[in-house]
């Protein structure tokens, strides 16, 4: 008896040992700015730090900005995170906003402290801005609530943004910029190649991207004469070898006029220009590198770098 | 054991020196066919008017000539060769004697004869057959067990009308010798089953037998268990409806609670208004009967690990709050969710033991004046306050299942609170032990629990039309190859 | 006699728990992978129905049964120690917990103690959990799915050598489950395989290759919920110890095999 009372006690203290009693006080991040400067980086931590209240109606959490600088980018988020009231959490830091400016290097960089770290995520999604850290912190200073309309236009324009594990890819990087009422997006775009240059993109170039690449959402586009207003687009491509043919098929916003045949007329032209730019510019939108890999096998491969691009015919078609 | 004597004398002198104290005690010296007896009875149990009307009425018939009229000559008349409504097993030692006089018989006692001869004149006052309050329902019978053994076994009998039924009665090996029945259904029941709970309850000896649960530790042996494998109810349309899947059931005089066994888990998530119903609602109340349950247990738990060690499953909305209300107060999460909880249960404890004219009140005056304070101090916030509530009440669903699910959301807070995700793990499977570990009579607790096994069952987590249902009878003692409780191949209706 | 067996269903339990903690190999084509996971699949399936008829055919007490009882036991052992590590590793990485090395001896009792039959329900209910999992995952990587990530020009076939996933559940079926279900016990390589498989096909169009697998969890994302790959750990982590559990039942049979060990070591809660 006495025996097994000090063997309970033994178990007892070995799982009291690494037990302990966390709290839930931590500064959740929820967006991060890299920006680097030379030889240094500078960063800033959108977080989220609520003050007491026990009567849970009365509490609010409004975003603050942190900022820190350092030579490299964990010491640029080390000092950031010392500007915080408590331990900074990254589980919910689910954006990465950094200069139009910067390049590839930066991204790079950032994930390889995302896989050893854990300071962000590897699916953070990604926006280019045109305002630096100074900007964006007297911005903040003269609009106390500006940091909580930064991450509602996040939020909002989320399903257009790449994420972080696509930099090797070409993506499509909208470009924020600060307004008199908040935040939006401006009307270029960046488009950076998978070989690694970057290329400027207006509307109706970006929407016709955003189409062909299966990005979700709402899509406007303004043609002579007429704005489509496009929900869903599917695309389908047929391939031989000597022609391409594309089909859009695109569902019209609701109650709204289907388009007439001037306007897929339009698109079809705006669709087979695009893709033939893009192409020249070294950028496959339609993946037909894959798909002539999958038909033709690696004889019949097809390269932006090496093959001029394929005749293209596009077939638009709304319901 | 004492026989009784032939002389009379000393048969009242043995009993005066029993009961000669008690102020209930009646003894009434009476002649009868010209011989000397005594009646003997206890006063407020047997009915005096009753008594003397038939005996007035049945020595009012038959006369015997003087030279007949010995003590066994009278007895064997009374008995046997008269009208007297008397018992037909007559008392033969004192043991007999004073359970029969304690059962509110009046039993006469002759000079010369070493017998005695009971009569059934019982005017006990008990508590009426009335609706029990722990088991509500819609529709259906709204009788409930009375304290007497005796009248529980009528109210049975009124039910099941065929001749399956068997109640038997025997008295434990207790001081105060209280009675108890077992009751099963020939033809359903498990023979050998029967018969060894019959020995268990023979062979067990408890100091005092209050009510049924007192038989527990004799019916499952064990240090500790979580879940129990049997059920009580306080309805005979209940107890009538598993007599007849064959189950047994254990009554004790003196409570209204049977004892049922075995009992499966998901009985617990079924009541008496479930074949009343449409499939449709029933099979809706069931899931949310399965979902309270579960959310009784791991609510509080779950809700401080994804608090402390998980923040991103929760919408950031909800978590600043509770992050705004931890801040605000001065303990940790969990040892605060402990805290609300005990005091809920402190609660609910005053609240059901103190007398029911102040029980309103002050449960009022603790529940929402005590909270409202401690929040307005700072000592308590208002998100644990309400998960704590929202668990209190979810867990009065299943009442059956109160004391396990009580102490099973302790523990799964102090583990989710201490030992965080790999805690919570841990709880869940000591749920899932627990649960697959308890059986009864080679009956296990879960089977034939449809989850996961085949929740889609026709009476499992949802119900299908009783038409339907009525198709196959359902019996707990299934056996498959002519083996017990292998596996059930296709679960099937259970009846309430 | 049932109680000393467990089912299938946990034997597959514990193989799916440990191939989804297998590690995959770095930058292989998926069609490559495909080919030479199904070869290694039929080989260990052939090897499993080999030594199904091993111990079936066998004396208990013979050399060969012993010498062959003790290797296994080894190899469960090891078995036990890696599934432990990764276990912990997830604990102290996602978590920051250390309480699964705090919970070590009430897992070790309960997988000693415990008859096979009892961790039957909770592999049942755990089978649930993972395929709800598994759901989940997919509504929320679905969306970041792209066929042309599965073709990379640039990937080459890997220098290192190809490891045959072997686990001590392929070669010890019929001294662990009931003999009817033997039949389907020999296919577990497959289950193993076509978890792999799972993994790699998911890792390969959502990001093409040349991320740790952890990355596929935390690039979830649905709606409201920005992040569910600390839940799905979670399942894990409960049929990892799970597997603990199991492993430890399993070495306990392996060990009563070998040595006579006493009765009445079962348990009643």
């Amino acid at each position: 008896m006495k025996n097994k009372a000090i063997l309970f006690l033994a178990l007892a203290g070995w799982c009291l040992l690494f037990l302990r009693c966390e709290t839930t006080e931590k500064s959740m991040v929820r967006a991060l700015y890299l920006s680097r400067q030379g030889g240094s980086w500078e960063a800033a931590l959108l977080y989220q730090a609520p003050e007491a209240a026990a009567d849970a109606s009365k509490a609010t959490a409004a975003l603050r900005v942190g900022t820190g600088k350092g030579e490299d980018l964990a010491a640029a988020l080390s000092a950031a995170e010392e500007t915080l009231p408590q331990t900074a959490d990254y589980r919910l830091c689910d954006y990465l906003l950094f200069p139009e400016d910067s390049d590839r290097t930066t991204l790079a960089d950032y994930e390889t402290l995302v896989l050893t770290d854990q300071r962000g995520r590897t699916a953070s999604r990604m926006i280019c801005t045109d305002f630096d850290l100074e900007e964006l912190r007297m911005a903040a200073e003269k609009t106390g609530d500006l940091p909580d309309k930064l991450l509602d236009k996040l939020k909002e324009s989320a399903g257009l943004l790449p994420r972080l594990y696509q930099r090797q890819e070409t993506i499509l990087l909208p470009v924020l910029e600060i307004t008199d009422t908040g935040f939006a997006l401006k009307d270029r775009e960046q488009l950076w190649t998978a070989a690694g240059s970057k290329i400027q993109l207006e509307e109706p170039r970006t929407v016709m991207f955003r189409l062909l690449s299966g990005t979700g959402g709402v899509h406007r586009l303004r043609l002579e004469g007429q704005q489509l207003n496009i929900r869903r687009c599917s695309v389908s491509v047929t391939m031989t070898r000597t022609l391409v043919r594309l089909r859009l098929d695109c569902q019209n916003e609701y109650g709204k006029a289907l388009p007439g045949e001037e306007s897929c007329r339009q698109l079809e032209q705006l669709c087979e220009d695009t893709v033939r730019q893009l192409w020249q510019q070294q950028v496959d939108v339609l993946h037909l590198q894959q798909a002539a890999a999958l038909r033709y096998g690696r004889q019949g491969m097809l390269s932006p770098t090496k093959n001029a691009c394929p005749r293209l015919e596009a077939d638009v078609h709304f319901y | 054991m004492q026989q009784l004597s032939r002389d009379l004398a000393e048969n009242l002198a043995a009993l005066d020196a029993l009961f000669g104290a008690s102020a209930d005690y009646y003894s009434k010296s009476i002649t009868i066919y010209h011989c000397r007896g005594n009646i003997v009875l206890f006063d407020g149990m047997a009915s005096l008017e009753s008594l003397w009307q038939l005996l007035l009425e049945g020595a009012s018939r038959h006369t015997l000539p003087p030279e007949q009229c010995t003590g066994p000559q009278v007895f064997r008349l009374i008995l046997q060769d008269s009208v007297f409504p008397a018992e037909s097993q007559p008392v033969e030692d004192m043991e007999d004697l004073i359970r029969r006089l304690t059962a509110g018989m009046a039993v006469l006692l002759l000079d010369g004869c070493p017998k005695g001869i009971a009569f059934s004149v019982q005017g006990l006052k008990f508590r009426s057959v009335e609706e029990p309050e722990g088991e509500g329902n819609l529709r259906g019978s709204r009788e409930g067990f009375a304290d007497l053994l005796r009248i529980n076994l009528s109210l049975l009998r009124r039910l099941i009308r065929s001749g399956d039924l068997v109640q038997e009665v025997a008295q434990a090996d207790t001081p105060a010798k209280t009675e108890y029945g077992v009751c099963y259904c020939r033809s359903v029941a498990d023979p050998a089953m029967v018969q060894r709970v019959k020995q268990l309850l023979a062979a067990a000896k408890p100091e005092m037998l209050l009510d049924s649960s007192y038989f527990m530790p004799w019916l499952l042996p064990g240090r500790w268990r979580l879940f129990v494998p049997v059920s009580y109810t306080q309805r005979p349309a209940v107890a009538a409806a598993k007599l007849c899947e064959g189950r047994i059931l254990i009554l004790v005089n003196g409570s209204p609670s049977a004892l049922v066994l075995p009992a499966l888990f998901c009985e617990n998530f079924e009541c008496l208004d479930d074949y009343a119903s449409t499939a449709v609602f029933s099979s809706f109340l069931r899931l949310l009967k399965y979902a309270a349950f579960y959310l009784t247990v791991f609510l509080p738990g779950v809700f401080v690990c994804l608090a402390v060690y998980l923040p991103e499953l929760i919408p950031p909305q909800l978590l600043y709050k509770i992050e705004a209300a931890e801040k605000a107060t001065p303990l940790p999460l969990f040892a605060e969710m402990l805290l609300v909880m005990l005091l809920l249960e402190v609660i609910r404890e005053a609240g059901l033991r103190m007398p029911q004219s102040l029980g309103h009140s002050v449960s009022l005056v603790a529940a929402l004046i005590l909270g409202d304070a401690a929040i307005a101090t700072g000592l308590m916030s208002t998100p644990v306050i309400f998960v704590a509530s929202i668990t209190s009440i979810a867990v009065f669903v299943t009442p059956a299942l109160y004391e396990s699910a009580t102490l099973l959301r302790l523990g799964v807070v102090l583990a989710a609170g201490l030992a965080g995700p790999p805690g919570l793990a841990a709880a869940f499977f000591a749920l899932l032990l627990a649960l697959s570990g308890t059986g009864i009579m080679g009956v296990p607790y879960l089977t034939p629990h449809p989850f996961p096994q085949n929740p889609l069952s026709e009476d499992g987590v949802i119900r299908r039309d009783y038409r339907r249902l009525s198709r196959r009878h359902f019996v707990i003692w299934q056996k498959e190859g002519g083996t017990k409780w292998n596996r059930i191949a296709s679960p099937r209706r259970r009846r309430r | 006699m049932e109680q000393d067996r467990f089912t299938t269903q946990a034997a597959a339990l514990s193989i799916f728990t440990a191939a989804a903690a297998e590690g995959l190999p770095d930058g292989i084509p998926l069609r490559l992978f495909l080919l030479k996971g199904l070869c290694s699949a039929v080989l260990l399936t052939v090897l499993s129905a080999f030594s199904v008829t091993f111990w079936q055919g066998r004396e208990q007490n013979a050399f060969p049964a012993v010498a062959a009882k003790t290797a296994l036991l080894f190899l469960l052992l090891a078995e036990w120690c890696t599934t432990f590590a990764r276990a912990q590793q997830v604990c102290r990485q996602e978590f920051g917990s250390m309480a699964l090395v705090g919970l070590l001896p009430l897992l070790l009792w309960a997988g000693w103690k415990l008859p096979p039959a009892r961790w039957n329900a909770p592999a049942r209910v755990l089978w649930w959990f993972v395929v709800l999992g598994l759901l989940v995952l997919f509504a929320g990587l679905a969306g970041q799915m792209q066929w042309y990530r599965l073709w990379d020009p640039e990937l080459q076939a890997p220098t290192e050598p190809w490891q045959v996933p072997l686990y001590g559940e392929y070669l010890l079926l019929p001294l662990l489950c009931p003999e009817a279900k033997l039949c389907r016990g020999v296919f577990l390589p497959f289950l193993g395989f076509g978890v792999q498989l799972a993994l790699a096909a998911a890792m390969a169009l959502v990001f093409g290759g040349g991320y740790p697998e952890q990355e596929l969890l935390r690039a979830w994302s649905a709606g409201v919920f920005s992040r569910m790959d600390a839940l799905l750990l979670w399942v894990w982590l409960t049929c990892a110890m799970f597997r603990m559990c199991f492993l430890c039942g399993c070495i306990r049979l392996l060990a009563g095999r070998i040595l006579p060990m006493p009765s009445g070591s079962e348990v009643e809660p």
